[in-house]
């Protein structure tokens, strides 16, 4: 009885034992002597701080001690107050924070120069081999290719439907959103913050112009929030059958609990975004922990690191080797098909700012 | 003592000499946040850029109608203040005066509903009175109504939602303790003259308290003006927008808009003098309007008539309808598998107790907040008395000043002082060794305290005649030994509140020190906040009952200590 119930179970425990550690030794195949010399540098310089979304905070710290013996320092919180407080920091040249998750903000932060480069960051053969990554390159967003990463990107802007009212198939065009019937009955994250709801608004307001979006968000008297979960909570309950810019995290968490009527469908008259989400990295300008922060970006653009991101928010990476299971369809960036690309230097130096403006004045906040 | 012959003699060759170290030292600590605010206000550079004087941001931001609208929003939200008061006072005088039954229960209901946080408890409102899904509108429907009886997202519903968790509970806390030290020889005798209950109510009691629920309304006023986190999430849905949501739109706007941001702050810098100002002239006026004297202080007691049975059933009812009633539905909410969600098939689960209790957060989170709380409890209750001590007791020249600089950290609303301590911390030298420490988080939490903390004690002590402090002079005993053993006890229920007013602060607070925890440093509330922020309102209400059950804990510890001061007996 104990050998036949215990012993499978000691072979499966020795057997994963062996798999972590042989990931754990795969991701740094290669390494150079003086990739061991940052390692030991950082065991001695302490945690390294990292900012970014809760969700994070737990799994990248745990996999990250697991794979290099170092421990994380994480400020969760949301990215309004990290925004603040690590440019605060980054600017006055006195920065306590290693490392933030940022959105595509970040490239303005490097024209501004208070980031570090990271490609010279780069050490590990792992990650440096172009043949690991989509398309042959390691993608960034800053024109130089120096200071900004993008590890991951997924399909952000379609709609949310109550599958309840609105049957699947019925509603396929962005600007059937403006019919009498949709009237009150339409909730959105607000465009005017930065995140989610601001990266729609311009999408939508870049592929239809802000005659549509004045229609659409005044016109049709769109509720607006500023909690992504709400958003998800309100179509789950059927207040609103119709909500713009829901995050997947929040739709796929609803749907595992039985929640049947979310429904998220393809609209012909455009595509959607090319979003990287808050996987892109900055690194402050002389971080307080120079070779810890090293091997945490070594680590993470490499496979474990990559599949932690990418399981968490449930997105691609753009890492060749990351399968992660319950990634939803529709944000999978499909071949061929032509996005709106928002994290990009001409994006955020030429065209936010404009829409970003248009969209205060209508909105009017 | 500033009226005797005694105390002047120490002090008058001093006077000048302590009137302005302390004015430089008060001045420092309050002026220099607001005067960085105000620079800041005509600052239109971006950040990046060197300092770009203008007028252009309180051109725009009271050129802008929202801003206008959000200011009525704010002051029609604000008339809860005086309906509280009355609420507040009534209550007090049952609790204290008549005595009635359950008085225990009730105070410490309400001391617990103050420390409750407020995130978590308004999802619990919301549960209970969303016009869509509220349980109590649901149940109304069952019961025949055609229509949802309430609606949290509203004007009233936003009221009601502070009314029950913060200004009435602030209030008894405010004003039981100066219920406590007023002799009630006083309205025996004018009840022994004939006078019935409620003129003895408005010609005794009201007068001689007028100081101390004077200062529970200019308080509580002007808190109410920078509320903003309850708005923010019943509010903003429906376009209610309130002065504190106006500053976080600014602040964290794209790209942020940090001179409108301050010079709709500076406009707090106005309301706040025009209410310090006659509330100050006031209090030097009544500064002699001692309730306590030498021969100390007489609590009523005796039988009571039947009515107070059914009024303490009412009571208890408002209570329970406030406090206990979202809380427990907080609790239910923190075991079901989606917040909210009691129709899914199988809605009920421990799994988010084991995650939050598991996160190696929690543990580090739950001891900060405590040993946070009680070193600015206990470091606020020894500037504040000193402060107020010297306000009441001694001539020192710029007293006047010294008690409005007092006011000042409340011209600031919470997120605006954390940014501006957080700009303080990296870009002055000198304060640049108190980064990544516990020490700006004790001292933005002391300096929020601050006009509450020194107003309630300097209300308080005025009601102690300082006889008895001069009769320990003529005794022969020291400033120290006069202080320590005869005018902190006298004022040790002010004291007690003082601290779990500070206390409760820290437990609660985010906007204030969200931005200046340092790395490895976080409270419950800010763990809280960051489950709320990443939409997992289950993991944040199991927090939320975590914290009121502390809550509850510091709530009894307080109520044993009160006993032997003062409070609840």
């Amino acid at each position: 009885m104990f050998i036949s119930r215990i012993l499978p179970i000691a072979i499966l425990g020795a057997g994963l034992s062996l798999a972590f550690a042989a990931q754990a030794a795969d991701w740094q195949a290669g390494a150079s002597p003086e990739w061991k010399a940052v390692l030991e540098a950082a065991k001695k310089e302490g945690p390294v701080v990292l900012a970014g979304q809760p969700e994070l905070q737990d799994p990248l710290s745990k996999a990250f001690e697991r794979d290099t013996g170092l421990k994380i320092d994480y400020i969760a919180g949301g990215y309004n107050e990290l925004d603040a407080r690590f440019q605060q920091g980054a600017r006055a040249g006195k920065p306590t924070i290693d490392m933030y998750f940022a959105g595509g903000t970040a490239v303005m932060q490097a024209k501004e120069g208070i980031l570090e480069p990271l490609d010279s960051m780069l050490m590990l053969p792992g990650v440096t081999d172009t043949k690991n990554w989509i398309g042959g390159f390691i993608k960034y967003e800053d024109n130089a290719k120096k200071h900004v990463i993008i590890p991951s990107e997924y399909v952000h802007g379609w709609p949310l439907f109550d599958a309840n009212k609105i049957k699947p198939g019925s509603l396929t065009k962005w600007k059937d959103l403006l019919k009498p019937e949709f009237k009150g009955k339409i909730a959105a994250y607000d465009p005017t913050v930065p995140g989610p709801g601001q990266a729609v608004g311009m999408f939508l307001a870049s592929s239809f112009g802000m005659d549509f979006m004045k229609q659409l968000y005044v016109g049709q008297d769109v509720k607006l929030v500023r909690n992504p979960r709400q958003l998800v909570e309100w179509v789950a309950r059927g207040t609103y059958p119709i909500a713009l810019a829901a995050l997947a995290t929040h739709i796929e968490a609803f749907k595992k609990e039985g929640l049947t009527n979310l429904y998220v469908p393809q609209m012909e008259d455009a595509s959607g975004i090319l979003l990287g989400g808050s996987a892109l990295i900055e690194v402050a300008k002389n971080p307080p922990h120079p070779n810890a922060i090293k091997v945490f970006v070594n680590w993470y653009m490499s496979q474990p690191g990559q599949f932690v991101y990418s399981d968490v928010w449930k997105v691609p990476s753009r890492r060749l080797d990351v399968k992660v299971d319950g990634i939803p369809d529709y944000v999978v960036p499909k071949m061929g098909v032509k996005y709106n690309e928002q994290y990009t230097e001409e994006w955020y130096t030429t065209f936010r700012p404009k829409y970003s403006e248009d969209l205060a004045k209508l909105i009017d906040r | 003592m500033a009226a005797t012959a005694g105390p002047r003699r120490t002090w008058i060759s001093r006077r000048v000499v302590w009137g302005v170290l302390l004015l430089i030292v008060v001045g420092i600590v309050a002026f220099l946040p607001v005067l960085y605010v105000l620079v800041s206000s005509f600052n239109i550079a971006p950040p990046h850029l060197p300092y770009k004087f203008s007028l252009d941001g309180w051109i725009e931001v009271y050129s802008n109608r929202k801003t206008w609208g959000s200011v009525l929003v704010t002051v029609i939200l604000a008339a809860r203040v005086p309906i509280a008061i009355v609420i507040a006072f009534v209550l007090c005088w049952l609790l204290v005066r008549v005595e009635i039954p359950g008085r225990r229960f009730i105070e410490m209901t309400l001391w617990f509903g103050f420390f409750l946080p407020g995130i978590p408890m308004t999802m619990g409102w919301i549960l209970l009175l969303d016009s869509n899904y509220g349980l109590l509108n649901m149940a109304a429907k069952k019961l025949g109504a055609d229509d949802a009886i309430f609606s949290i997202s509203s004007v009233p519903g936003i009221m009601w939602v502070h009314i029950a968790l913060t200004t009435v509970p602030v209030m008894v806390i405010l004003l039981a303790p100066a219920f406590r030290q007023f002799d009630s020889a006083f309205e025996e005798a004018a009840e022994v003259s004939g006078s019935g209950i409620f003129r003895t109510m408005r010609r005794v009691t009201i007068p001689l308290l007028a100081p101390a629920l004077l200062t529970a309304f200019v308080a509580s006023f002007i808190r109410s003006l920078e509320t903003f986190e309850i708005e923010q999430i019943i509010g903003a849905p429906s376009g209610i927008y309130v002065y504190g949501t106006r500053v976080y739109d600014l602040v964290f706007s794209d790209p942020p808009r940090f001179a409108q941001a301050m010079a709709v702050s500076s406009l707090f810098l106005i309301i706040l003098f025009a209410l310090a100002i006659p509330y100050h002239m006031y209090l030097l006026r009544t500064a002699n309007q001692a309730t306590i004297a030498g021969r100390g202080v007489r609590l009523q007691s005796g039988s009571k008539p039947k009515w107070v049975y059914a009024v303490s059933a009412l009571v208890i009812l408002y209570v329970t309808c406030t406090i206990i009633l979202p809380f427990a539905v907080l609790i239910l909410g923190s075991f079901t598998r989606l917040f909210g969600f009691f129709f899914l098939e199988n809605p009920w689960t421990v799994n988010h107790w084991a995650t939050v209790l598991k996160d190696e957060r929690f543990f580090n989170a739950a001891l900060t907040s405590v040993w946070l709380g009680i070193a600015a409890g206990l470091i606020g209750i020894v500037i504040f008395a000193l402060l107020a001590w010297v306000l009441v007791r001694t001539d020192i020249w710029g007293r006047g000043l010294i008690s409005l600089l007092i006011w000042l950290p409340w011209a600031i609303p919470g997120l605006v002082l954390g940014l501006t301590l957080l700009s303080l911390i990296l870009t002055v030298p000198m304060f640049h060794i108190f980064s990544g420490s516990m020490i700006p988080l004790i001292f933005a939490l002391v300096l929020k305290e601050l006009p509450v903390g020194v107003q309630l004690i300097r209300a308080s002590l005025n009601q102690v005649s300082g006889q008895l402090e001069e009769a320990a002079e003529v005794s022969g005993a020291g400033f120290m030994r006069i202080f320590v053993r005869v005018t902190l006890p006298l004022i040790a229920p002010s004291l007690v509140a003082v601290f779990l007013l500070t206390f409760a602060a820290t437990i609660r607070d985010i906007s204030t020190i969200v931005l200046i925890a340092a790395p490895g440093m976080r409270t419950l509330s800010l763990v809280m906040f960051d489950y709320a922020a990443s939409g997992r309102f289950e993991a944040g209400a199991v927090l939320g009952v975590i914290v009121a059950a502390i809550s509850l804990v510091m709530t009894v510890i307080a109520f044993r200590f009160g006993m032997k001061v003062g409070i609840g007996r």
